[in-house]
């Protein structure tokens, strides 16, 4: 038996499809997912337009309510976790590897699994629309009408189903990077000495590892709640529906982190590279960064102020929240200094970061806000919230993303994205999401709830709706000019040289595109920002030995087998529990041919 | 963080105890457990039975992750991932329960 | 040698070997997991109402013109009670608890030698003794095998008894737990049972014997962490 599996050949790397199908390479698999997830972000977008006509005017009639409910859902759980998070993966995948001086990820397999199971659970969630409804509950899926089927149709059970595949995903991802960061860096390579977007990416990766577990349960329970007829989350048979929102809150708060550390790690990159000056109070930002993830673990019920959570423990998330508001200061103070007294080149790039800065800071600071149970108890469930989320996940996580694409284009490609539509993009991006959510504070705070389907005239809500649905259309123009930007890019010469913006880190001492092997010798690093340092100190990096066969693992067809089988697995409770039977014999396959494989 | 050289690898060597020590170990974590029932069932220890119990299988873990697991014998860094999630699991269920807890009493004082 | 799945040895910064690494933090994430599934269970054990409302399953007859109920209660402990109804007459209430304690502390003692058994295996493994490695791999399967069984038992005889996962608070939330530490323990015994198989092939388990065994180890020395904690707020504490 075990012979019959050891012997499926290892795929030979002939034809574009099987090739990509079959990669363990960490750099396509960042292409693959930036490019999925950069799909999926359009969709979310798609999504965020259609609600916004339907609110441009008074009693709107564009799309019916039942569409409108998953309309919303479905637009934060692709931006979510279809959008930003995988997007956030694909930097990871292409830059880890790069920036610390490896040639690939620790389990180059696991990584291609864990790409290949993010497709299946956003299929699946996404496929809903088309298969009885998306889910419309709300992302956050409060019991009890998440929790039984009188309330909430089959989209729950995609929910349910889509974000456990999800979590493996992001769990089997998080693991490996963890792992790389840990392990594999070159030699000289102290923690100390690490970019801080590496640094970021080992505090986000340990936020999944020990936050996905308690999204895992929750949404085990519910799933049990709606299928095997518990009451965990059900007052009615007993069970208690605030005990889901704290489970869901305590992933969903280091959730929260999960979207924009690695933004903050990205801007942190590509300020010191365009100031030319190394990163001010690099110690402080690592600290920030790591006290960032452990208080994230202390603030859940701050979403809960209403839920009549009793004195002391208003006041105690009340602190913990406004002590979290420290630590992010002193990053965006770091930054600040970091430009302040360099010699600053204003790149599309740089645009996105500064303006980064800024947007973040609004929303860091209304979010602040809420850490007073007052002020939270008049604003919870309003536009003002709408505007603070999107102020932190659009002008953070988009805009530093956006900023990453900008800077790190020519090395993941060889070409330049052209500056000129890149100004363009980022004014109509920036002009259209300040337009968009910067309105919305005043909404919220003139009485608008959140996911209203529509409103009457005269409530003083007209104008401001109608501005920030203009502005939406200003936003999706802007992202339209880098899609512009892109297939026109894609279409020139490879024209950029190794270190085309004399960066400090080590993906730029390997050539643009970068090799299949990363480097052809592994780099040494000798002090922190370590291309800046051997510059300075007339150092070279050592040459590879151009005799040497550098062997790197071959490519498989098992994780793409085994993340088909836990699909069907998946996939079961949604259809026939027969699919979930056939998905077994198919996972035991995968795992013993993955086991017995060789990767020499 | 050390270089590899500083730490022994892992495979052939001499490390953690020998199988009559863990046959010994066995037989204590064996004994705690029934010391563990006594003072449930058999003793009435009052409102010193929860703490007696938690101490109990306090030691039972950590001898079988320290021992078994040869925790105790690992480089630093493996303590300190796995001690860390553990206190942070602990320190997230103790303030969940406590939650659940104020949630009553407050209700109670009308707060 | 740039392969990063074998010979990781070579380059791995802090020497300790990368599965292994994975396989300790991957534990650290599953504290979370049980720790959320345990918080779960003394929530709704706070919550379960003083009997006889909660009783699992009751058994109600007249004698002397008095009601006697019987039947089990979610938590070993026997209650005995007398109400009185409305129209004078009294409620008798007797309550057994539902767990048995007698059993549970045999699957425990089970679980804990194949703890012993896990421990040699690897001891066996990483000193090249190729026979002791398989004798307590074949005892480690076996035991958590019998503690499955174990678990099966006590599931069917609550079922029969009436507390099922719909019954009460207490059903669901001892199910969901329990029943995800028998998932675990399940896993281990096909990751076991696999290592033995494979251990028997000419190459055996090839160069990194030990390795395997002690990670695959790991995985089965946290269940049965997991079990003692369990065992410990389930069973041990009382209501």
């Amino acid at each position: 038996m075990a012979t019959v599996a050891g012997t499926m050949a290892a795929p030979t790397a002939e034809g574009v499809v099987w090739s990509w199908l079959t990669t363990v390479d960490h750099k396509r698999i960042g292409v693959l997912y930036g490019v999925t997830a950069f799909i999926f972000f359009l969709v979310g977008g798609i999504e965020a337009l259609l609600i916004r006509t339907q609110l441009a005017v008074p009693n709107g009639g564009v799309i019916d309510p039942e569409l409108y409910n998953q309309l919303f859902t479905m637009h934060a759980l692709t931006m979510i976790f279809l959008a930003v998070m995988p997007l956030g993966a694909a930097f990871f995948n292409y830059l880890i590897p790069l920036m610390i001086g490896a040639r690939d990820v620790a389990f180059p397999r696991l990584n291609a699994l864990s790409y290949w199971i993010f497709l299946g659970g956003g299929l699946v969630l996404t496929s809903s629309f088309f298969l009885g409804g998306a889910p419309d509950t709300g992302w956050f899926a409060y019991a009890p009408i998440s929790g039984t089927t009188a309330y909430s149709g089959s989209g729950m059970d995609y929910y349910v189903i889509g974000l456990l595949i999800l979590g493996l995903s992001s769990l089997a991802a998080a693991l490996n990077f963890a792992v790389t960061i840990i392990n594999m860096r070159a030699p000289g390579m102290t923690m100390m000495r690490m970019p801080v977007f590496v640094w970021m990416t080992l505090i986000v990766a340990f936020l999944l590892i020990l936050a996905l577990p308690v999204l895992t349960v929750a949404l085990v329970q519910l799933l049990f709640d709606r299928q095997f007829t518990t009451s965990f989350f059900l007052p009615g048979g007993g069970g208690d529906p605030i005990l889901w929102q704290h489970l869901f809150w305590i992933f969903g708060h280091p959730e929260v982190y999960i979207l924009i550390l690695p933004a903050m790690g990205i801007v942190s990159e590509v300020l010191p590279t365009f100031s030319r000056k190394p990163l001010f109070g690099y110690a402080a930002m690592v600290f920030a960064g790591v006290a960032i993830g452990f208080l994230g673990w202390a603030v859940w019920s701050h979403h809960m102020f209403t839920t009549g959570l009793g004195a002391v423990p208003r006041v105690v998330f009340a602190t913990s929240t406004m002590i979290i508001g420290v630590p992010t200061g002193i990053k965006i103070f770091n930054w600040l200094s970091t430009m302040w007294g360099g010699s600053i080149r204003f790149t599309t790039a740089t645009y996105f970061s500064v303006s980064f800065i800024a947007l973040f800071t609004i929303g860091g600071i209304s979010g602040v806000m809420h850490a007073s149970p007052p002020v939270d108890q008049q604003q919870q469930d309003t536009y003002f919230i709408v505007a603070h989320l999107h102020y932190v996940l659009v002008g953070g996580a988009i805009v530093g993303i956006f900023s990453g694409l900008y800077y790190w284009w020519p090395k993941m490609t060889g070409r330049f994205l052209s500056e000129t539509l890149g100004k363009w993009n980022f004014w109509l991006m920036f002009i259209g999401l300040n337009m968009t959510f910067f309105p919305m504070h005043f909404l919220g705070v003139a009485g608008m709830p959140r996911r209203i389907y529509t409103y009457d005239e005269g409530l003083g809500w007209e104008f401001w709706n109608l501005f920030a649905s203009i502005g939406a259309f200003i936003l999706a123009l802007g992202v339209l000019v880098f899609v512009i930007n892109v297939a026109r890019t894609m279409r020139q010469p490879k024209t950029a040289d190794d270190n085309p913006w004399g960066g400090s880190t080590l993906e730029w001492a390997t050539s643009s595109p970068p090799p299949e092997h990363d480097f052809d010798a592994i780099p040494e690093v000798r002090a922190r920002d370590p291309l800046w340092h051997d510059r300075d100190h007339g150092l070279s990096q050592p040459e590879g030995d151009p005799d040497e066969h550098i062997h790197m693992p071959p490519p498989s067809y098992y994780p793409l087998i085994l993340a088909f089988g836990v699909l069907m697995l998946g996939v079961g409770p949604l259809s026939h529990l027969a699919v979930t039977a056939l998905g077994v014999p198919v996972i035991i396959y995968a795992i013993w041919g993955w086991v017995l494989e060789p990767t020499e | 963080m050390s270089h590899g050289g500083s730490h022994a690898p892992h495979a052939q060597e001499q490390h953690g105890l020998t199988p009559r020590q863990y046959i010994g170990l066995g037989i204590a974590l064996t004994i705690i457990t029934i010391v563990e029932l006594g003072a449930s069932l058999w003793v009435d220890l009052g409102s010193l039975l929860i703490p007696v119990l938690i101490v109990l299988s306090a030691v039972k873990f950590i001898a079988v992750v320290a021992f078994f697991m040869h925790l105790y014998y690992e480089p630093q860094l493996l303590t300190r991932v796995f001690v860390g999630s553990f206190v942070l699991a602990t320190g997230v269920m103790i303030a969940l329960l406590a939650l659940f807890w104020t949630d009553i009493t407050d209700l109670l004082n009308g707060v | 040698m740039a392969t990063a799945e074998q010979h990781v040895e070579h380059h791995s910064v802090t020497g300790i070997d990368n599965r292994k690494l994975l396989m300790w933090i991957f534990l650290g994430s599953e504290c979370l997991f049980f720790g959320a599934l345990i918080s779960t269970y003394l929530i709704f054990k706070a919550d379960i109402p003083a009997p006889p409302l909660s009783f699992v399953e009751a058994h109600t007859h007249i004698e002397n013109g008095h009601e006697i109920v019987t039947g089990w209660f979610p938590i070993d402990r026997v209650i005995d009670d007398v109400y009185t109804n409305q129209d004078g007459t009294f409620r008798e209430v007797e309550f057994a608890g539902v767990l048995d304690i007698p059993i549970t502390s045999q699957s425990t003692f089970v679980l804990l030698m194949s703890s012993v058994t896990m421990v040699l295996a690897v001891y066996g493994a990483q000193h090249g003794r190729l026979l002791m490695m398989k004798a307590w791999l074949l005892a480690t399967v076996l035991l958590g095998l019998i503690f499955l069984g174990y678990q099966v038992y006590e599931f069917r005889f609550f079922g029969s008894e009436g507390l099922t996962l719909e019954t009460n608070q207490f059903g669901a939330s001892f199910f969901v737990l329990t029943g995800f530490h028998g998932t675990h323990v399940f896993i281990g015994v096909l990751i076991l049972a696999s290592l033995l198989l494979a251990s028997f092939r000419r190459s055996g388990l090839g160069p990194e014997a030990g390795f395997h065994v002690e990670t695959a180890g790991l995985y089965w020395h946290f269940v049965d962490i997991v079990w003692i904690v369990i065992f410990t707020i389930i069973y041990l504490i009382p209501a």
